[in-house]
């Protein structure tokens, strides 16, 4: 008779714990499709033309001037600590806010994210201050991280900032895992960060690279990376409080497609890029037609880039953007390339940084750091006119970094791109391994570029 | 502290208990006594010292354990508290219940780690057809007269409703990864010496 009751209350346990499960997982859906950005509205604000000579031509395209051709370069992070994986989002008052990460002595363990506003109305950044660190992480998590990592800002569809970066385990970015916090004073305050658990061996070894899209329910696509064991891109959807609800697998592990990225060209339409490991140095690209319900196998695109992190942005009249490294310059130049039929075919707009051959070409340390010290003052306005001194402490900051393989190496890496409400293009990077570059490219400049004949 | 994260750094503290209730110490300690341990190790796992609480540096390697791997932990505590009393599941039961963590195992590591281009833990986010087919196996484990197993199934399904952790799949509260080569090794190890056991018959 006990038996028999302890089966009857199993058999009861049992029902009810299922129909809570179907209950809850009937009320879990989400439709494809994706929300196309916001419309450019505000008028376009004039950017001060630079005044290298350099810039301007490189602006202009060479042999073929613009009229109004506009860049306005920044450093944007400042000295003491290292700095990379810059990710920007523009905020309500049409300012840009940008993070980043930065590094001490003690690496990875005394990394911390970082975050400033560029203010266009006055042209300059604001004064840098730490977001978020691997001791508040820990702290907040309640366990034990190796560091922090990558950071992505986005808007969610509710209208807050949300941050996500990756944190670090014992196996360093094998074993990394993302958190999200975010702030409602647009990133003045931030929640305590909160795991994202996306991989069921551990939590090991997703990481995030690129921006955040919607999908036209308000869900959100997190275009990630899983490297541990085997490395292949992923899209984790979240939705509007932030938990995972789904992920969708780009392609399958071995063909070494990194740091996804995708572009929304319509309510259905998208192409995700990525970085790849193959041999004809080129982008790897994944289309989805029926607003991201099924993604086509990964095909090689006509993107050349050497296995380096790119951004790319997709605008409103259809023409796709992307900044990246030229695989036969290595990251010693970044350019600004366009493409007005959907991916199938790229051109260079302007080449925003360029530095190729310099490595090899036998400079005395004190020829190297004489150029290092050039390309700082044509970096910020704040370093043009500065005395030796004040470019004293930026060029012992990039100095090391550009001596450290023996020659004159600069490297520019990891780009961010956004477009404003303004339409303006802000472009970031990480610049020599030190600091953060920021430069504003004027949309009308953009669009006559992109029309002219190739 | 949320329940996600006592959850999570109780189950470390838990599993640390296991190993040290086995010194030969402890074991000659009185139920009262071992009860009273027990409780004074668990506090220690849990005070934070130094901004992180010795859980929390298990936590911070291993990911949070499934619920499935508290139940197990939770009946092997019983037993080791109460030394005198009937252990809560025979050798049929929890050989079952790891014959099904060894075959879930090995449906979801290989592939959600990359072979092949389909994704076994996507169907922990909500999906309706993995919730059904779990809900036929507890059945059939009931009207096998099996207990342990459904309990199981049924714990992790429910911890996944009211969201007791910080995931949202359904696989991360039936299985994790030490859970998995536990139930490997052992079922392994129980074939091998059936195996045995025929031969020499």
């Amino acid at each position: 008779m006990q038996e028999k009751s302890r089966r009857l209350a199993l058999l009861a346990l049992v029902l009810v714990a299922f129909a809570l499960a179907l209950f809850k997982a009937s009320s879990w859906h989400f439709g494809y499709g994706f929300r196309l950005p916001e419309p450019v509205l505000q008028a376009a604000v004039p950017v001060p033309a630079p005044e290298s000579k350099k810039f301007r031509r490189g602006m202009r395209g060479g042999a073929n001037p613009v009229p109004s051709g506009r860049l306005e370069p920044h450093l944007v992070s400042g000295i003491g600590r290292t700095a990379d994986a810059v990710s920007l989002v523009e905020l309500k008052d049409g300012s840009v806010r940008a993070f980043w990460r930065a590094a001490g002595r003690g690496g990875a363990a005394d990394a911390a994210i970082i975050s400033a506003v560029f203010d266009p109305a006055a042209n300059s950044w604001s004064e840098a201050q730490e977001v978020s660190g691997r001791a508040a992480t820990r702290r907040s998590l309640r366990r034990q991280i190796g560091g922090v990592d990558d950071p992505v800002a986005t808007r969610a569809a509710n209208g807050a900032l949300w941050l996500f970066y990756g944190t670090d385990g014992f196996a360093a970015r094998r074993s990394s895992a993302i958190v999200l916090m975010s702030s409602e004073d647009e990133g003045l305050h931030w929640s305590a960060p909160r795991r994202l658990v996306t991989t069921p061996f551990l939590n090991f070894g997703t990481r995030i690279k690129a921006a955040p899209f919607v999908y036209a329910d308000g869900t959100m696509g997190l275009p990630v990376q899983h490297q541990f064991i085997t490395r292949f891109p992923e899209i984790l959807r979240l939705d509007q409080t932030g938990k995972v609800i789904d992920k969708q697998r780009l392609a399958s592990g071995g063909r070494a497609a990194l740091q996804p990225l995708v572009l929304v060209r319509g309510e259905k339409e998208a192409l995700a890029l990525s970085r790849a490991e193959n041999a004809e140095r080129r982008v790897l690209s994944m289309a989805t037609d029926d607003g991201g319900r099924h993604w086509q196998p990964a095909q090689t695109s006509g993107l050349r880039n050497p296995d380096a992190a790119l951004a790319a942005l997709a605008l409103q009249d259809g023409a796709l953007l992307a900044v990246l490294n030229d695989p036969e310059r290595g990251r010693e130049s970044l350019s600004l390339q366009g493409s007005v039929d959907g991916g199938a075919s790229w051109r260079e707009l302007t080449r925003l940084e360029e530095m190729n051959g310099l490595g090899n070409a036998g400079l005395a340390k004190s020829q190297c750091l004489e150029v290092t010290a050039h390309l700082l003052r044509s970096s910020d306005p704040a370093l043009r006119n500065a005395d030796a001194a004040q470019l004293s402490l930026r060029l012992a900051a990039a100095g090391p970094q550009v001596l450290r393989q023996g020659g004159c190496h600069f490297e520019f890496s990891d780009p961010a791109m956004i477009r404003t409400g303004n339409g303006d293009i802000h472009i970031a990077y990480t610049w020599n391994r030190t600091f953060i570059k920021h430069l504003r490219i004027d949309q009308r400049w953009l669009t006559q570029r992109l029309k002219e004949p190739q | 502290m949320n329940h996600t994260d006592w959850l999570g750094l109780s189950g470390f503290a838990l599993a640390s208990l296991w190993p040290v209730l086995h010194l030969p110490y402890i074991r000659r300690l009185d139920t009262l006594r071992r009860l009273l341990f027990a409780a004074a190790g668990y506090v220690l796992m849990m005070v934070p010292l130094f901004g992180l609480s010795l859980a929390g540096w298990l936590r911070g390697i291993i990911g949070d354990l499934s619920l499935t791997t508290l139940l197990l932990l939770g009946s092997a505590l019983y037993a080791r508290l109460n030394p005198a009393a009937t252990p809560l599941w025979d050798a049929r039961e929890r050989a079952s219940l790891l014959l099904f963590i060894s075959v879930m195992a090995l449906m979801l590591y290989p592939f959600a780690l990359g072979w092949g281009p389909l994704d076994p833990y996507r169907s922990g986010y909500g999906s309706i057809g993995l919730i059904v087919m779990l809900a036929l196996l507890a059945l059939w484990a009931l009207r096998r007269g099996l207990a342990l197993l459904p309990l199981a199934i049924a714990l992790a399904v429910t911890g996944w409703s009211f969201a007791c952790y910080e995931s949202t799949n359904l696989w991360d509260y039936l299985l994790d990864a030490p859970l998995a080569l536990y139930a490997l090794g052992a079922t392994a190890g129980g074939l091998l010496q059936q195996a045995i056991r025929r031969k020499r018959a």
